[in-house]
């Protein structure tokens, strides 16, 4: 028999190959949806849908019923993404007097009946309002600010997660407001835009994060008292995050040899104890691999993220785990000995009384239970993400820009001004971006500064950086100089390039 | 990657010449993944056909952060699973032992590949369509299990699974015949 490898590699170069006549014509086919598409969004669409509509039997029953129910999805696509949880992307007409299903049971979604199972109606008031079923668990919160952008949307929806179960709003009239964060009958969250409507239907198009993906347990916050050999405490000064229980570390413990000291904490299930340096206070892994993920994506990475990170990264930091004064606290993900995952940051550290403070939450694969995750102090963490969104967006309209240049960059960044996604996203850019990339080209050093985040740099926290080779980075105050940034904000001047 | 973002970013702007590039870089590659699937020339076709059809469809909606190259084999996959579940008739050509119908058509239009290729694909149509999908996206789109569960919906050992039998009545198929 043939070895394995040799039967993947001869089937890895089982190619075939197109000839000119099948490429003119696929191409030709697809050129013309193309066009078509761009002249008449979406009509296509709405001629199968309801093509499907009437030919189910389900929805002859639901007309029967007074009620027309009927959940209608089109062009299902599976998106990967940022966030590496798997997310399920719809879009969808509804019309007055029908309910929609937002989760993504099948491709077929009109084999549901009951309508608990469903999620929106849509009528014709203020000209035009979704609203989620009456009297049911759902809940639906819509962002309050102007102008809002999809992608901006979905990082506000997964913040307010904790918040969504005590929100009272009902409806979303698409005059005022074109998005809305749904928690769905089956507990999923849904980001949702309004597209083109009127009084008797509208476009939906809507993401629903997978619902068999794992989730976090309850934020739990720790205080723990530092372990001093010098002055044993009473205090737990040592936690197990597989069973979330804390410790205290005997004073005949805390005086073994450093090897019987660490066997003792093996033994004890401990996976790391809280010290003071002279560098600061913090927490010490016993066994912990870890990986300092950049701060304010606390509330944004998800749990599978998490997985994915501990899971594949070559690189796992035993290095203690220390509250930095004065600065954006990373989001560490951690994995314990005996398997388990998580995230934690670090909150404080009190020199005098010798305590830190943290908070953590674990990765449960089976019970994800977002909505029990108490709200935290996120204020710092949405503003972080957005920014290198944004500023991601902005690597991309600069790749663009100087494939169309000849590899050089813009003078400024009113010349991207036209690649914007949109006005609201080019006025971010003017107001909170220092465009420093003017006269750079393609062939540069990748690691030349392109752009960075000066509002945020005003905090004196550090800033997002973005690089020539298109990455973000956020660079820690103590790293600006190396860069030719000031600390803040008023010292800001013209920075090397 | 940097080429496949900017094909994204394209694509997503709206410039026909984004998806055309899209089309031009990965067709052969997509008609491969296919024929892995579908072992029928036509079908292959049809499948890619399709692909980026629906891709021109949704091009201003276009939201990709993923690899490129994946999410086209993906595509790929499951317009062949749908194809698959579509009916009897397809059912029946799909799991058939049918010799691909390179010949089908004009010559100068037909799909073109090697004789040892035919033989490949000739020999994944006699394995599971579940394992098949596991080896050819494993093999020719070069994907981990773990995005291959996520796609297939099954757990990581599963797939792994599914890919030793697969592969292991593939090599019982393929012994001597090579």
């Amino acid at each position: 028999m043939r070895p394995a490898e040799e039967i993947e590699k001869i089937v890895g170069k089982a190619d075939c190959q197109a000839p000119d006549a099948m490429r003119r014509r696929l191409w030709k086919d697809i050129a013309e949806t193309l066009q078509q598409s761009e002249i008449t969004t979406g009509k296509r669409g709405n001629v199968r849908v309801w093509r499907i509509l009437m030919n189910s039997k389900i929805a002859k029953l639901a007309v029967a019923a007074v009620i027309v129910v009927a959940a209608l999805a089109v062009g299902v696509e599976t998106f990967t993404r940022t966030r590496p949880d798997k997310t399920l992307a719809f879009s969808a007409e509804i019309r007055t007097n029908m309910a929609l299903d937002l989760d993504p049971k099948a491709a077929i979604p009109l084999r549901q009946t009951r309508p608990e199972d469903f999620d929106v109606t849509w009528d014709g008031e203020n000209g035009g309002t979704l609203r989620i079923m009456p009297d049911s668990s759902l809940r639906l919160a819509t962002p309050s600010w102007p102008k809002p952008e999809w992608n901006n949307v979905v990082a506000w929806a997964h913040s307010i997660l904790p918040k969504i179960t005590e929100s009272t709003d009902t409806s979303v009239s698409a005059r005022q407001c074109r998005f809305a964060a749904i928690l769905t009958s089956e507990g999923n969250l849904a980001v949702l835009q309004i597209g083109d409507y009127d009084e008797s239907k509208a476009r939906l198009q809507w993401q629903v994060e997978g619902p068999t993906l794992p989730g976090y347990g309850p934020v739990q916050v720790v205080t723990l008292a530092c372990v001093d050999p010098e002055k044993p405490s009473a205090q737990p000064c040592a936690i197990d995050f597989d069973t979330g229980g804390t410790s205290v570390i005997p004073a005949q413990v805390l005086n073994l040899p450093p090897e019987d000291f660490l066997g003792w904490l093996e033994q004890n299930g401990i996976d790391a104890i809280a010290r003071m340096t002279n560098e600061g206070g913090g927490l010490t892994g016993v066994g912990l691999a870890c990986r300092a993920v950049a701060p304010g994506v606390w509330t944004i990475i998800p749990a599978l993220g998490v997985r994915d990170i501990m899971g594949d990264t070559p690189y796992q930091s035993r290095d203690p785990i220390l509250f930095e004064e004065g600065r954006y606290q990373v989001v560490v993900a951690f994995k314990t000995r005996e398997g388990g995952m998580g995230i934690l940051q670090m909150r404080g550290a009190d020199r005098v009384g010798q305590t830190t403070e943290f908070r953590y939450k674990m990765v449960q694969p089976d019970s994800p239970d977002v909505t029990e995750a108490q709200a935290q102090d996120e204020d710092e963490a949405l503003p972080l993400y957005v920014s290198a969104r944004w500023l991601s967006d902005l690597g991309k309209y600069v790749l663009i820009y100087s494939n169309d240049h000849e590899d050089r960059l813009p003078q400024s960044l009113a010349e991207l001004r036209e690649f914007a996604d949109s006005e609201e996203n080019y006025q971010w850019m003017v107001r909170d971006v220092e465009y420093v990339g003017a006269g750079l080209t393609c062939a540069d050093s990748p690691s030349k500064m392109v752009a960075y985040d000066r509002t945020l740099l005003g905090a004196g926290k550090g800033t997002n950086v973005l690089f020539l080779d298109s990455h973000i980075e956020y660079v820690e105050p103590d790293k600006l100089a190396e860069l030719g940034l000031p600390a803040n904000d008023e010292e800001a001047a013209t920075p090397q390039k | 990657m940097i080429e496949d973002e900017l094909l994204k970013l394209r694509l997503k702007l709206g410039r026909a010449d984004g998806l055309r590039r899209i089309y031009e870089k990965y067709l052969d590659y997509l008609l491969s993944v296919a024929m892995a699937f579908v072992n029928d020339a036509q079908a292959a076709e049809d499948i890619v056909h399709d692909v980026f059809v629906s891709l021109a469809q949704s091009a201003a909606q276009f939201r990709l952060r993923g690899n490129l190259k994946h999410y086209l084999a993906t595509c790929v996959a499951n317009k062949a699973r749908d194809r698959l579940r579509a009916g009897k008739r397809h059912a029946a050509r799909l799991v058939s032992r049918a010799t691909p119908k390179a010949q089908a058509g004009p010559p100068e239009d037909g799909l073109i590949y090697a004789e040892q290729a035919q033989q490949i694909y000739e020999a994944l149509s006699q394995v599971p369509y579940e394992q098949r999908e596991v080896i050819a996206l494993r093999i020719k789109a070069g994907m981990k299990f773990k995005e291959i569960a996520a796609q297939q919906g099954a757990s990581v050992l599963a797939v792994q699974a599914r890919y030793r039998r697969g592969m292991d009545k593939l090599r019982s198929i393929l012994n001597g015949r090579l």
